[in-house]
C-alpha cells in the first residue's frame, strides 16, 4: 500500500499517457496471442482460436479505460471529458456563451471597479498612520454655517494644546514659500516645515533615503540644513532621479542637503514642494498648524469640548484670528474632505448602483443557464433513459456552469483593473491627493465569489430538476412541444426583477445626466470661446502716480490687441466663472434696510463688447470717460432685481465701502475725479455667471476701472483660434515693452475654467459613471430577454406549426409569443417604478444637482418599454414566419 | 459449465497475489496457475484478471517488469513485492479466520436442523 508506487503509477499514466497505454495494448496482444496458441495446441484451427482468444479479450481501448478505471483515475478522465463536452457545447451555441460571459464579466469588473473606488476614498484615503483618529484644527462660527476655520497657534499656545489630555500627540506645520536660488532656475518654492515629531506621528518611510527625524530638532540645535523632496517636484525637477541623494539645493542664500524623498502618497501640507524642520528658516515669531492624534476611545466632540476654553483665551490674545462667536469643532481628516465633496455624497448611490448592476449581471446569467436547461430536458431524459446517474449529469452540469463562471470572472477581472482607474482619470481633483485607487483582492474575490455561485445555482437548478424526470412521460410528450410550459415562473420572477433594476438605474442616470445636461446648456451670459487672461504686474516705483498706472494699463492693453491673432483686450480684475469679491454698498439717499452686498468688478470700457455681454439699458463708460477716470459704473440685471425692483437705476448713485478716496489702501492710488466715495449707475448690462455654475448670478457692480490702480493689470483676451497658440507671443510683447514687468499667462483658456469649475467635474463624473452603468445595465436586460425569448420560441416552433397548420393567423402567434413577454415587462416595470418612488428622496440627497423632473422617471420607463418590446418582438417575429409544413417536418 | 465459482469479494487479489508468489508470472500465466492450483475448479475471466492486476500493481503489492517469455515475446512479469508479501500473509490469516467462524456457523445451523428435525 505505498504510496510512493500509487504517485508514480498516477504521474506515468498522466503525463505519459500514450505510453502506458501502448504498454497496455501490448500486454493484451500478448495475452490474446499465448491465449490462441493454447488453443491451436487443444487443436482448434487458427483462425478460429485467435477469434476466440480476440473475443474473450475484447476491445484494446477498452482495456486502456480498464487501466485508468484500475487505479483510479476515472474520474478524473471523466470530469475532463465534461470540461470538453461543456466547451463544445458552448462553441456550438457561440452567442449563449459570450452572452452569458460577457454579462458576468462586465458585472464583476464594474462592481469590483466601484467598490475599490469606494474602499480609496471612504475607507484607505490617506497612508498616515491613525488617520481615522487625527483631527484638523478647525473652530465653526454657529452663525455662519458654512464657515469653517483653521486656527493657527504660536509657540506658547501649540505647548499649550499639546497637552491637552484628550490628545496622544500632535505635530505642527507651517506651509512657507521660499526662494529657490540655483544657477539656472530660481522659482518659488512651497516649502511645509514640520515639527520634529512628524515623522513618527505620521510614519510614512520615505521612498528614498529617510523622512525627517527627531534629531533634525525644532529647538536649540543649530540647524542641520536638511531638506526632504516631495514626490511631485522630485519627478518634476530631478526626473525621478535616484541619485538625487546628498546632493544640494540653494534656498535663499544657503545651501541645503537632500537627505530624502516622500512617497507619491505622502501629500502633507498641500504637496508642497519640499520639507523642512521647523527650526529651518524660521521667523522670530513662528506659527503652528497643529494636527492632532486623539487618544484611542476619545471621540472629536470629547477632544473639542477639552480644547474650547483654551481657544477661547488665545483668541483673546489674537482677536483677528477667530470669528468673534465660536467653537472648537476639530475634525477627522476625512471629514475635512467630505464636507468639501459632494461627490463622496454619492459614492453610497454609486455603491448601490453597482450593486444592482451585479444582481443585474448574475441575474442575465442565470436566466440563460435556466434557460438553456429547460431546453435540455430532453437530452437530460434520453440520457437518463439510457442510464446516466444523476450524479453524472449534475456533475456535467455543474463542470459546465463553472466553465462559464470561471471565463466571466477572468473577464471581469481584467476590466475591474481597467474600470477602477477611470474615475480619477477624468476627475482627478475630486479625490484627496493620497487616495490611490488599487483594485482589492478581497473585493474582487467577493464578487467573483458572488457571480460563480449565481452562475452554480441556476446553472444546476434544471439539473436538480430534471435530473429526475419522469424519463417516459418526457421522452413520449416529445419534449419540443411541452418544454416550454414548464418550469417558466422562476424565469419570469428573474427577467422581472432585472427589469425592474434597469429601471431604478436608469432613472438615477437620467437624472444625472439631466442634470449635467443643463449644466452644459447652462446660459453663462458671456462668451468664454477662444478667450483667456493675461496677469501683468510691474513695481510700484516704476509707476507712482495715478495718471503713470492708468497709461500703463492701456499701454498693455494695447501691446496685446497689436499682436497677430489677438482680436481685443479688455480690462477687468476677475475671472469668471467665479472669481471676484463681494463687498458692501449703500445706495445714496436711501435708509437701508438690511445689509447690501454686491460683487465688485473694476472693469475697462470695452470688456462688455470683448466679453460679449450685452448693454440693455444706458450705456457704458466710453473711451474718453475712462481715461479720465470718471466714477461711473454699470450693474447686471440680478442688482436690478434685488435692490431695485420696479424702479429705474440710471443716474442713481452707490457708495461702495471698499472704496474711500480719503484713505486710500496701501498701494492704491485713485482718479483725482474720484473725491467723494461714490459712482454713478449710467447702465444695465446683462446676467454672466458670478459664483460659480452652480449657484445664481450675485448682483454685480461694475466699475471703472480707471477710478483706481494697484500695482498691475488683469486683462482678459479674445483671440482668433485656440488662445493657447498665443501665449508665447503675447507673453513676448508684454516682455520686450517694459523691463521688469512681471507677466503671468492663463494656463487655461476661459473655456477650461469653465469646465474645471467643481461642480461641473462632479456633474460630468457622476453622470458619465451612472451613464455607463445604465447602458450596461440597459444592454444586459435586453440581452436577458432577447435570449430567453428566442429559447422559447425555438423550443415551441413545432406547436407554432401545428397551429398555423390548424389555420392560425400569423398575428395570433406573435400575439402568442408576445403576452407572456408584454406580462413580465409590466410587473417588472410596475415594480421598478415603485422602486425609484421609494428610493426617490434618497437619490435626491445623495446625487448633487439631479433633476427632479418627473418625466425622468417617464422617459426611463418609456425607453425600457420600447428596449424590452424590441427584445421580444425580433423573436416573436421569426415564430410568426415559422413555415408550418417545415416546422412539422423537422420533428 | 459449473466449474465457474462465484469469487468472493475480495478473494481475487489474494488468489493473485498467491499465484505470483512462487515466481514471477506474466498475466496469461497467472491465469493459468491458478486454474491449475485450484485443479481446474475456477476460471478466471481475463476481464476481471487484468483490472486486478492493474490495482495490485498500483497499490505496490505486486511489481511489473518487461522481460521475455518462453516463446521470446516480450512480455510483462509480475511478481510479489515485500509488501505484496505481508498483505498475502494478513489476508491469508483473515481467510482462515473468516472460513472457521463461516464454518462454525453453517456448522450451528446443520445442528439446529437436526434438532428440530
Amino acid at each position: 500500500m505505498s504510496a510512493v508506487s500509487r504517485t508514480v503509477s498516477w504521474v506515468r499514466a498522466l503525463f505519459r499517457r500514450d505510453r502506458t497505454a501502448q504498454e497496455v495494448v501490448e500486454e493484451m496482444r500478448f495475452h490474446v496471442d499465448a491465449c490462441a496458441d493454447d488453443l491451436i495446441r487443444q487443436g482448434v484451427p487458427p483462425a478460429e482460436a485467435r477469434r476466440r482468444a480476440r473475443a474473450e479479450m475484447g476491445m484494446a481501448s477498452v482495456q486502456g479505460e480498464r487501466y485508468r478505471d484500475a487505479i483510479g483515475l476515472r474520474a478524473c478522465d471523466e470530469i475532463w471529458g465534461d470540461v470538453r463536452y461543456g466547451l463544445r457545447g458552448l462553441w456550438r451555441s457561440p452567442g449563449f456563451a459570450a452572452i452569458a460571459i460577457v454579462s458576468l464579466g462586465l458585472s464583476i469588473g464594474t462592481a469590483t471597479a466601484m467598490f475599490s473606488l469606494v474602499h480609496a476614498v471612504l475607507l484607505d484615503v490617506y497612508p498616515y498612520a491613525d488617520h481615522e483618529r487625527t483631527v484638523n484644527p478647525i473652530v465653526h462660527d454657529p452663525a455662519q454655517p458654512d464657515d469653517w476655520r483653521w486656527f493657527i497657534l504660536n509657540g506658547p499656545q501649540y505647548k499649550m494644546y499639546k497637552s491637552a489630555r484628550a490628545f496622544e500627540d500632535v505635530f505642527g506645520m507651517t506651509n512657507l514659500t521660499v526662494q529657490l536660488d540655483e544657477e539656472d532656475v530660481q522659482e518659488n518654492l512651497r516649502a511645509t516645515l514640520l515639527t520634529s515629531n512628524a515623522s513618527h506621528f505620521m510614519q510614512v518611510p520615505a521612498l528614498l533615503g529617510r523622512s525627517l527625524q527627531a534629531s533634525d530638532g525644532d529647538h536649540g540645535d543649530p540647524s542641520p540644513n536638511i531638506v526632504v523632496l516631495g514626490y511631485k517636484f522630485w519627478l518634476k525637477h530631478y526626473g525621478g532621479d535616484k541619485s538625487v541623494l546628498k546632493s544640494s539645493l540653494k534656498i535663499g542664500t544657503t545651501s541645503y542637503t537632500i537627505v530624502g524623498v516622500m512617497p507619491a502618497r505622502y501629500t502633507l501640507g498641500g504637496t508642497p514642494d519640499v520639507y523642512m524642520p521647523m527650526s529651518e528658516l524660521q521667523s522670530p515669531d513662528p506659527y503652528y498648524i497643529a494636527f492632532a492624534k486623539l487618544k484611542p476611545g476619545v471621540t472629536p466632540e470629547q477632544a473639542s469640548a477639552e480644547v474650547d476654553p483654551m481657544l477661547h483665551e488665545f483668541a483673546k490674545q489674537h482677536p483677528l484670528m477667530y470669528p468673534q462667536q465660536f467653537h472648537a469643532r476639530l475634525q477627522l481628516l476625512i471629514d475635512g474632505f467630505t464636507d468639501r465633496s459632494k461627490f463622496v455624497r454619492s459614492l453610497p448611490l454609486l455603491f448601490l448602483t453597482v450593486s444592482m448592476l451585479l444582481l443585474i449581471g448574475c441575474a442575465n446569467c442565470s436566466i440563460l443557464l435556466m434557460a438553456r436547461g429547460t431546453a435540455r430536458t430532453h437530452e437530460f431524459a434520453l440520457r437518463a433513459a439510457i442510464g446516466a446517474s444523476r450524479f453524472r449529469m449534475v456533475r456535467q452540469l455543474l463542470v459546465e456552469c463553472l466553465t462559464i463562471s470561471l471565463l466571466g470572472a477572468g473577464l471581469g477581472v481584467g476590466l475591474a483593473y481597467f474600470l477602477a482607474k477611470l474615475p480619477l482619470q477624468l476627475a482627478p481633483d475630486l479625490f484627496p491627493s493620497e487616495s490611490v485607487v488599487r483594485v482589492d483582492p478581497s473585493v474582487l474575490g467577493f464578487s467573483v465569489a458572488v457571480a460563480v455561485v449565481a452562475g452554480l445555482v441556476f446553472g444546476l437548478w434544471p439539473a436538480l430538476r430534471f435530473s429526475r424526470p419522469q424519463i417516459s412521460q418526457v421522452l413520449q410528450a416529445s419534449s419540443r412541444t411541452t418544454a416550454a410550459g414548464g418550469g417558466q415562473r422562476p424565469l419570469r420572477v428573474l427577467i422581472g426583477a432585472q427589469i425592474a433594476l434597469t429601471l431604478v438605474l436608469l432613472t438615477v442616470a437620467g437624472a444625472a445626466i439631466t442634470g449635467f445636461v443643463n449644466l452644459m446648456r447652462l446660459n453663462l451670459g458671456y462668451d468664454p470661446t477662444n478667450m483667456t487672461f493675461v496677469n501683468v504686474a510691474y513695481m510700484n516705483d516704476t509707476a507712482k502716480t495715478w495718471a503713470e498706472r492708468g497709461a500703463k494699463a492701456e499701454q498693455f492693453r494695447q501691446t496685446i490687441e497689436a499682436v497677430p491673432g489677438v482680436v481685443s483686450a479688455a480690462v477687468s480684475d476677475d475671472i469668471p466663472p467665479s472669481g471676484g469679491g463681494t463687498a458692501e454698498f449703500k445706495m445714496v439717499g436711501e435708509a437701508p434696510l438690511e445689509q447690501t452686498m454686491a460683487r465688485q468688478t473694476d472693469v475697462g470700457p470695452n470688456y462688455f463688447s470683448v466679453m460679449r455681454i450685452p448693454v440693455l439699458q444706458g450705456r457704458v463708460w466710453n473711451k474718453a470717460e475712462c481715461g479720465e477716470g470718471l466714477p461711473l459704473a454699470v450693474v447686471n440685471e440680478a442688482f436690478v432685481r434685488r435692490y431695485s425692483p420696479g424702479r429705474s437705476v440710471l443716474g442713481r448713485r452707490v457708495r461702495l465701502a471698499r472704496m474711500d478716496p480719503s484713505k486710500p489702501p496701501e498701494g492704491v492710488v485713485f482718479s483725482p475725479l474720484f473725491t467723494t466715495p461714490d459712482v454713478q449707475i449710467v447702465g444695465v448690462v446683462g446676467d454672466a455667471i458670478n459664483d460659480g455654475l452652480d449657484k445664481p448670478v450675485l448682483p454685480n457692480i461694475y466699475v471703472n476701472a480707471n477710478v483706481l490702480h494697484f500695482g498691475g493689470s488683469l486683462l482678459l483676451v479674445r483671440t482668433e483660434g485656440d488662445p493657447h497658440q498665443y501665449s508665447r507671443a503675447i507673453e513676448h510683447a508684454l516682455r520686450q515693452s517694459g523691463q521688469k514687468n512681471y507677466v503671468f499667462i492663463s494656463p487655461y483658456s476661459l473655456k477650461e475654467l469653465v469646465e474645471r469649475d467643481e461642480s461641473w467635474r462632479q456633474q460630468r463624473l457622476i453622470s458619465v459613471l451612472f451613464g455607463i452603468f445604465a447602458a450596461i445595465s440597459l444592454i444586459l436586460a435586453l440581452v436577458g430577454l432577447y435570449s430567453v425569448a428566442e429559447y422559447v420560441v425555438a423550443q415551441r416552433r413545432v406547436e407554432f406549426g401545428i397551429r398555423m397548420a390548424l389555420g392560425a393567423q400569423r398575428m395570433q402567434i406573435l400575439w402568442l409569443v408576445l403576452r407572456s413577454n408584454v406580462l413580465v415587462i409590466l410587473g417588472g416595470g410596475v415594480a421598478g417604478l415603485l422602486l425609484s418612488l421609494a428610493l426617490r428622496r434618497e437619490f435626491e440627497r445623495w446625487s448633487a444637482g439631479s433633476s427632479r423632473n418627473p418625466e425622468i422617471v417617464v422617459g426611463a420607463a418609456v425607453l425600457m418599454a420600447v428596449v424590452a418590446l424590441a427584445a421580444c418582438l425580433v423573436p416573436a417575429r421569426r415564430a410568426a414566419c415559422v413555415e408550418p409544413y417545415e416546422a412539422l417536418r423537422s420533428e | 459449465m459449473g466449474k465457474d465459482l462465484d469469487l468472493l469479494h475480495g478473494t481475487m487479489n489474494m488468489l493473485i497475489l498467491k499465484a505470483v508468489s512462487l515466481g514471477s508470472l506474466h498475466g496469461y500465466a497467472v491465469l493459468l496457475r491458478i486454474q491449475q492450483l485450484s485443479g481446474g475448479q475456477m476460471e478466471i475471466q481475463q476481464g476481471t484478471l487484468y483490472p486486478a492486476l492493474y490495482r495490485l500493481e498500483h497499490q505496490g503489492l505486486i511489481k511489473g517488469t518487461w522481460g521475455d517469455s518462453d516463446n521470446n515475446r516480450r512480455a510483462k512479469f509480475y511478481s510479489l513485492t515485500a509488501a505484496g508479501r505481508r498483505q498475502l500473509t494478513l489476508e491469508k490469516a483473515k481467510w482462515e479466520r473468516m472460513a472457521g467462524i463461516i464454518g462454525g456457523i453453517l456448522g450451528t445451523e446443520k445442528a439446529v436442523e437436526g434438532e428440530t428435525a
